[in-house]
């Protein structure tokens, strides 16, 4: 199956770019540079997945725009965010809109087809959730299910990113022995992270555990290593 | 606030300080010099007080003169101009005395004034029983005037004193006195003082005979009525009181007439002292009279008091100190005070101003001076001028005491006001200078409080002065207006780093995906070595634009972040345990020590200063962590060897931006140190950066709070 990738950039270089990459990668894809084409064009004929730059030509929010309609309307469509604003409240209202990822640039290519791939894997698992679901893991409350990224503490779901239910579920995989933090930054798919991005990862998790019920107090920091996992 | 006195910094020299409180108080105590300016016219206005007052003087004195001679139709006679020139060379004075003289037959309660009275001797007998056969009777006579009476004092040498045998009722069997004069009708009286005994004087009214008492008749009041009848009158009852005296060189007699019996209308009285020695009916050996025996039909002039001038002056005694009527002679024929004074001495009629003016001088006028030399008196001397002679002086005494007393009254008041007013407005710019200090300190400490210690702005509104319409406000308003501007300002300097990343990473993310979609393509340059650092440059200026978001990232993030209690020794034993050489740690003490912290931010604020030593530390050196505690407090020690810090102030070394390496191939933006801090200040924990003592390498020290 041939997914279809729209892509929503205004620099026509980069849109190229991501085409080109994305299509020797098996997917089908069609571009826009602003948001009155994205939005026709989106309205004509539905993509798997949608790649949205925030600034869109003079439009300094028209990424946020698309998706907020895309949303409106009802269509079950993993948006990946994928710009040069990385101030957080960008990433956390991106987020909040109902994105499932949001990716600052520079990116690499290998890396977001991966990252694509995933998203429509776990889409799919979404979708057919009636049919026998992968292994879950569970542990002391938390169940992961990796194949929808899906994570429920106590029988409540957690509302975490691709990115913090990676990195969540390579913590807890690797225990109370603890991983590194070169590791969760491979597992985050993305090129530049460094070990205050973790640090910033792992306190919205928490935060998003403590929002569910008691004091949250399994992720365990390693001073100087990483992280750990102590399920009592 | 400083206070003055202390040593301030300015422009590097250190100075005393000097505030605007202490300037203005200096400045105030200026309008001090105010009433000492004025004191210095004191003089001035004294003298001009006095020229004044001697004017006025000169004018009543004249008016004086003026109205005696339109209103007293004889006063020539008053003054006695037409009188005997003979007879006036015997006039008898008869100064004003201020108190009442003591009838004691002693005279030392009279003033000084009478010490050298005038004496009568053999040169004016009017009789000698045996002539040119020597007799040393003589007398002297005082004579003095109150409003009330006529005082007499004679002091009679005597070598025999012969006295009244009570069976006598002749009154010239023995030495007497014979006292003439005329009353205030004008009808001549004669009194004979007998030598009777020491003690009260006696007197009797007498007739031309000089023998016996004789009973008399006088005009006086009815007891019925205000009209004067005839009343006959007791020889004795002469209205005299006195003492006779007996000394040892003869007797003296004291005694006083009330004025009102005697005629001040060119009053003249006589007296003649008879000394009878052994054989009285023989008659008596010698009569020294007060006139030479060509005169002896004629009586003393002498200067009473006349009551129709007396009238005259009075009117002004409240208004001047003294005022005096004398005659061209010297008699003083009035006299008017407005307070007695004990010790007062009055005028003398010899004085140069009276002289001046008797010779129609035309400046009536003489300063008469204290004994230390000050002005103490003002005195005028108007003549009496009728038809070209001069028929007396009229003479206005004042004090300079008490010309000046109303002027420094006067003075006293205004310099109290003055002085009111001056201490006024001192307190007004005392309490001005206060208040405007205040401000100034306000606006100065909201000033210092608007800006960290590392130098940026907290707030950029100051309230201080803000609504006074004054400089200090338009300070005030100029320095929000300032701050306003520079905090823009920071805020765009601030988002430098994360706009030059938002312009930077589309440019990158084009060559990132470019290059990475050219090796899909062409995977054989993949070794290629200048697509290899085309790669390479990419990650680089990828991580740079990573690195300038992260402290402004910080920043905002640590705001928003809880601080829990964490155990420091736990979390340093666990840090350490990950980093190998050359970190060498000392076995610290492993009590717990709880503070308030965020694990990953200490975790970033330890990586960056071991890091930082790490870099700096050459490969046969180390870096040494230290932990040592305090009463309340814990301090971590980084040290490393290696080069020393450069002399720059802690500040300047945990600014962003500020980097101590020369070159290298790693990233260095300066940011690693101002990350440490920023982390260090979330956690009220002190941060210091100094060189090791021998100059071997750097510590840097953090030092928490213990909770």
């Amino acid at each position: 199956m041939t997914y279809k990738i729209t892509i929503v950039e205004d620099d026509i270089d980069q849109q190229q770019n991501y085409a080109d990459a994305l299509q020797r990668k098996g997917f089908e894809t069609r571009c826009f540079s602003n948001v009155d084409e994205a939005l026709h064009g989106l309205s004509k004929d539905k993509p798997d997945l949608v790649l949205l730059d925030v600034v869109l030509g003079d439009d300094s929010d028209g990424g946020f725009t698309i998706c907020r309609k895309l949303l409106d309307r009802g269509d079950d469509i993993p948006i990946i965010f994928l710009t040069d604003r990385s101030d957080e409240i960008d990433q956390v209202f991106g987020l909040r809109l109902g994105a499932w990822d949001y990716q600052t640039k520079p990116i690499s290519l290998a890396l977001l087809a991966e990252r694509i791939k995933s998203l429509l894997r776990i889409h799919q698992a979404r979708i057919t959730n009636n049919r026998a679901s992968a292994p879950q893991y569970e542990n002391a409350g938390l169940t992961l299910d990796e194949e929808k990224s899906f994570a429920s503490w106590h029988g409540k779901t957690l509302p975490l990113t691709l990115t913090e239910f990676r990195l969540l579920t390579e913590i807890v995989k690797a225990g109370p022995e603890g991983i590194d933090y070169s590791s969760l930054c491979e597992s985050t798919l993305q090129r530049m992270v460094t070990n205050g991005t973790i640090n910033s990862h792992i306190k919205n998790i928490r935060k998003k555990f403590n929002t569910l019920g008691p004091s949250f107090q399994c992720i365990l920091n390693k001073p100087g290593f990483g992280y750990r996992w102590e399920a009592s | 606030m400083s206070r003055d006195g202390i040593k301030v910094s300015l422009s590097g020299r250190q100075v005393f300080r000097f505030g605007i409180k202490t300037q203005i108080t200096l400045l105030s105590l200026g309008l001090l010099s105010i009433p000492l300016v004025g004191l210095s016219y004191w003089d001035d206005i004294r003298k001009a007080t006095l020229d004044a007052q001697a004017r006025i003087q000169e004018i009543e004195a004249k008016a004086i003169a003026t109205t005696l001679l339109a209103t007293q139709q004889n006063i020539r006679e008053l003054l006695a101009a037409d009188e005997d020139s003979e007879l006036q060379k015997h006039a008898l004075s008869a100064p004003s005395i201020k108190q009442p003289i003591r009838m004691d037959g002693l005279f030392g309660d009279w003033p000084k004034q009478f010490d050298a009275p005038p004496r009568f001797n053999l040169k004016h007998p009017v009789w000698l029983a045996v002539p040119e056969t020597p007799n040393e009777t003589a007398f002297s006579l005082r004579l003095a005037q109150s409003s009330q009476h006529l005082y007499v004092a004679i002091d009679v040498r005597d070598n025999n004193v012969v006295f009244r045998k009570g069976s006598h009722l002749r009154l010239d069997y023995n030495d007497h006195i014979q006292l003439t004069y005329h009353d205030e009708s004008g009808v001549l009286r004669r009194v004979m003082l007998p030598a009777e005994q020491e003690g009260a004087l006696a007197s009797y009214y007498t007739d031309s005979h000089w023998q016996f008492g004789k009973d008399t008749e006088i005009l006086a009041l009815s007891y019925k009525g205000a009209r004067k009848t005839q009343q006959k009158i007791a020889s004795h009852r002469t209205g005299i009181q006195g003492y006779w005296h007996k000394t040892n060189e003869g007797y003296t007699v004291e005694f006083r007439i009330p004025t009102a019996q005697l005629n001040t209308v060119q009053p003249q009285i006589h007296f003649a002292i008879v000394d009878v020695d052994d054989n009285p009916e023989y008659g008596p050996q010698a009569i020294v009279a007060s006139l030479p025996k060509n005169l002896d039909d004629k009586l003393n002039p002498v200067g009473l008091h006349a009551r129709e001038l007396q009238r005259v002056i009075d009117q002004l005694k409240n208004t001047y100190a003294r005022l005096w009527i004398y005659d061209s002679r010297g008699r003083e024929w009035a006299f008017a005070e407005r307070e007695p004074q004990k010790d007062f001495t009055p005028t003398a009629f010899d004085s140069k101003c009276v002289r001046d003016a008797l010779k129609g001088m035309v400046e009536p006028l003489q300063h008469i001076s204290d004994t230390v030399g000050n002005l103490s008196r003002l005195v005028v001397c108007y003549p009496i001028i009728e038809n070209g002679e001069t028929l007396g002086v009229v003479v206005i005494d004042e004090s300079a005491h008490h010309i000046l007393a109303q002027e420094e009254t006067r003075i006293s008041v205004i310099a109290s006001k003055v002085g009111g007013a001056i201490v006024l407005l001192l307190l007004v710019l005392f309490i001005y200078a206060f208040t405007l200090v205040r401000r100034i300190s306000r606006l100065s400490e909201e000033t210092r409080k608007s800006i960290d210690s590392h130098g940026r702005i907290e707030r950029t509104t100051i309230n201080a002065s803000q609504h006074f319409p004054d400089e200090i406000g338009d300070l005030s308003r100029s320095i929000t207006t300032l701050l306003e501007k520079q905090s823009s300002y920071m805020s765009f300097l601030e988002r430098i780093p994360q706009t030059l990343r938002h312009e930077i990473s589309n440019p990158l993310n084009k060559l990132r995906t470019s290059l990475e979609n050219l090796l899909d393509h062409q995977p054989e340059l993949a070794n290629n070595t200048y697509i290899r650092k085309i790669d390479s440059g990419i990650d680089q200026i990828s991580r740079i634009t990573l690195h300038l978001t992260e402290a402004a990232s910080l920043e905002s993030a640590i705001k928003e972040e809880q601080l829990e209690k964490i155990d420091l020794i736990n979390f340093l034993d666990d840090y350490v345990s990950s980093w190998g050489a050359p970190l060498e740690c000392t076995d610290w003490d492993k009590k717990p020590a709880l503070i308030l912290g965020d694990n990953s931010r200490l975790e970033q604020l330890f990586d960056k200063l071991l890091d930082n030593a790490i870099s700096f530390c050459p490969e046969d050196g180390k870096v040494q962590v230290h932990v040592k505690r305090q009463s309340g407090k814990i301090t971590v020690i980084i040290e490393n060897d290696g080069p020393k810090l450069p002399t720059q102030s802690t500040n300047e070394l945990f600014s962003p931006m500020v980097s101590t390496r020369s070159s290298g191939s790693s990233i260095h933006l300066g940011l690693g140190l101002h990350i440490a801090k920023l982390i260090s200040d979330q956690h009220k924990a002190t941060l210091i950066g100094k060189n090791r003592d021998d100059g071997s390498g750097v510590i840097f020290l953090v030092e928490f709070k213990l909770v």
